[in-house]
């Protein structure tokens, strides 16, 4: 009984690991046909994305460390998504994350690197935290579809962004009216890299090995898995009031660890935000890559599975990055990339329903 | 002070403009929520069609053959939303932010690689627009004449609300289709084909975004820029809960939004003084209105009022 149980849960896992892969391939093969559009070859498209992201040991470390942001959202929304708070409002945290730590880091006037980087970090999870924080109470109080609010108030935070980097914090240097930048960070907020490889990879390695822990083993994984599942079922338990408050958290934590994720952006890699003329509805000049909405095909295709999310992130991240290099070799809209990772979501929504028939399947044989 | 009758004159003409492609988002996010489908994504929807109708006007030089093409887009994702939700029961969210993913990326790639493709300027890039079409009469009333001397798309948009709503509320059909929304199984047992039902109520809901995208793209500018709904999408699905599922209600909505988004224009110029980056006044805050105001006014719709929401809404449907 034990080893056929056994069995069952290492097919499961093998079947849901072949079907990711499957889903991954599709997305690639699509990407071909879109590069074929415009009667360019799909495989030396391909090429030049491996080329730029893994050709040699200096761009695999690059790409390594870029992941790392991807893996902070990818934290936040696997807890999201666990404790059933629907969370489509990352591209907004993230940006205030970054903006947060920027203004953080800038306005300080301390020399000391350990200092900046955690009143950042540290900042950059209160403010994101608290912005997600508002879908979870509008939630608990109104009613509210979370993922209603949580978009609308990303298109909002986008706005108060734009106008922080066009007023208060504008970069003084910047001479074009289209393009607005923000201050940079001073030089001892930065990240510091190891091999070529950023600090904040492997601070992002740790928040997962910790998250999984906790999902795995304490008690507040426990409550989380419950009020997942069954909100109902956690209000009996837990009582409402007690259901409620673990709702605000979660959608606080969720928020906290995206804004982290901004922040990582910034300290490692862009140094400042840079915003579009427009304001953009919900990604002010492309700061964010994205990430909140990748993020979510991350952690599905991962099975809200922290530790699998650091595979799937590397894989979007190098789509991402060889995005830029089909962008300076090949003139490819960077765009390209973005829709390869929106099909690869569009498959992922299927997932669930395609693992029920497949087991239905393998019972019938 | 002289009492200034022609701002106020503009100010209706503008509102009315800027609303109705909301009003085309807010329409095929009711018939999509009616039926018990989660349309959320219908940002993505309004961009697809609004890029195959831009670029099929640009290749084509010609406007009507644009709107076919738009209109055909929107039969698509209609087709691929109701494979997707209906016919594999996919997780009807994760689906919605697939296409927010996709529409912004794929509109911007397919114009990237079309300009680029056949070494356009970004500057010459324009499509042939909708003129105003005054109706004759109408258009000569005072204060509201504007309303009638509107792109016909804008009367088309009109009409579509009074037929929404006569066949959501006054017909047996829609009826049906609300049923489906409510209770599928008992819809099922009633004889009504519920997977058919919720194909064809996708595929109008995508026909509606895309009306509501090419409009963004053909009524305003010509000119294409990239995330040219600029969240109108988002909008229609926080207005579609604060009409409560209830077309005039929404409708009405709309119309407030649109006279936001018509003063946030004017405010916007008033305070900028023209050149937008030089001051330092925070007009971002009025381009924040219209989201703060939907959710504000869902909140109070949920609280204070019996809510109209389709009972199974967002759970795919399987027989037995």
């Amino acid at each position: 009984m034990e080893q056929g149980k056994k069995f069952s849960v290492w097919r499961r896992r093998s079947v849901e690991i072949v079907l990711s892969i499957v889903v991954v391939l599709v997305s690639v093969v699509v990407g071909a046909l879109l590069v074929s559009f415009e009667g360019r070859s799909p495989i030396s498209a391909y090429g030049t994305i491996f080329s730029s992201t893994f050709g040699n040991g200096g761009n695999a470390a690059y790409t390594l460390s870029q992941s790392a942001p991807l893996i902070l959202v990818a934290m936040g929304l696997v807890i999201a998504f666990r404790g059933s708070f629907w969370n489509g409002g990352g591209e907004g945290q993230m940006l205030l994350g970054g903006i947060t730590g920027v203004i953080t880091t800038y306005s300080l006037h301390i020399n000391n690197t350990v200092v900046l980087l955690l009143a950042g970090f540290v900042a950059a999870f209160i403010v994101s935290g608290s912005w997600a924080a508002i879908s979870g109470i509008l939630k608990v109080l109104f009613g509210i579809d979370d993922i209603v609010s949580s978009l609308l108030l990303s298109a909002t935070a986008a706005f108060v962004v734009f106008y922080l980097v066009r007023v208060p914090y504008a970069s003084s240097s910047t001479t074009s009216a289209a393009v607005l930048a923000s201050v940079n960070i001073p030089n001892a907020a930065q990240f510091p890299s190891f091999d070529g490889i950023s600090g904040t990879f492997p601070l992002a390695l740790a928040s997962a090995i910790v998250l999984a822990w906790v999902l795995a083993k304490t008690k507040f994984g426990f409550r989380l898995k419950v009020l997942g599942s069954n909100r109902n079922t956690a209000v009996a338990y837990f009582g409402k009031g007690r259901t409620d408050r673990l709702f605000i958290l979660i959608a606080f934590l969720s928020g906290g660890f995206i804004g982290m994720g901004g922040m990582a952006m910034v300290s490692a890699f862009t140094g400042n935000i840079v915003a579009g003329a427009s304001g953009g509805a919900y990604s002010a000049g492309g700061f964010t890559n994205s990430y909140g909405f990748i993020g979510i095909a991350v952690v599905f295709l991962a099975g809200l599975d922290p530790i699998a999310s650091i595979a799937a992130s590397i894989f979007f991240v190098s789509l991402v990055i060889g995005g830029l290099g089909l962008l300076v070799l090949m003139a490819i809209p960077t765009s390209l990339t973005i829709s390869i990772s929106g099909v690869a979501i569009l498959f992922v929504s299927a997932r669930v329903p395609i693992m029920d028939r497949l087991r239905a399947l393998m019972r019938r044989t | 002070m002289a009492f200034d009758l022609s701002f106020f004159t503009t100010l209706i003409g503008t509102t009315v403009f800027l609303a109705a492609p909301i009003v085309l988002a807010c329409l095929g996010v009711q018939w999509s929520e009616l039926s018990g489908t989660f349309i959320f994504g219908i940002e993505g929807e309004m961009l697809l069609g609004a890029v195959a109708g831009f670029l099929t006007a640009l290749a084509t030089h010609s406007i009507p053959l644009g709107i076919v093409a738009g209109l055909a887009t929107g039969v698509g994702v209609g087709l691929l939303s109701g494979f997707f939700e209906v016919t594999l029961g996919s997780d009807q969210i994760i689906f919605a932010i697939a296409l927010l993913v996709i529409g912004p990326s794929l509109s911007s790639y397919l114009y990237g690689a079309y300009v680029g493709g056949h070494e356009l300027s970004a500057f010459s890039t324009s499509i042939p627009t909708f003129g105003p079409v005054p109706v004759p009469l109408l258009s000569q009333i005072p204060l509201v004449g504007p309303v009638f001397d509107q792109p016909i798309l804008v009367y088309v948009t009109f009409i579509l609300v009074i037929l929404t709503h006569f066949f959501f509320y006054h017909t047996n059909l829609g009826l049906k289709v609300r049923s489906v929304g409510m209770n599928p199984l008992a819809a099922d047992s009633m004889g009504t084909n519920v997977p058919l039902v919720r194909y064809i109520v996708l595929i109008i809901a995508g026909i509606l975004a895309a009306l509501g995208g090419m409009l963004m793209v053909m009524g305003g500018t010509g000119f294409w820029s990239d995330n040219v709904t600029a969240g109108r999408g988002l909008i229609a699905i926080a207005l579609v809960r604060v009409g409560n599922w209830r077309t005039q209600l929404t409708f009405g909505a709309a119309l407030v939004v649109g006279l936001l988004l018509a003063s946030v224009a004017d405010l916007q110029g008033i305070f900028s003084g023209g050149g937008a980056v030089t001051t330092t006044f925070p007009y971002e805050v009025f381009s924040t209105l219209p989201y703060l105001f939907a959710i504000a006014v869902i909140g109070i719709s949920y609280r204070w009022t019996r809510s109209n929401q389709p009972a199974s809404l967002g759970r795919p449907y399987k027989r037995g």
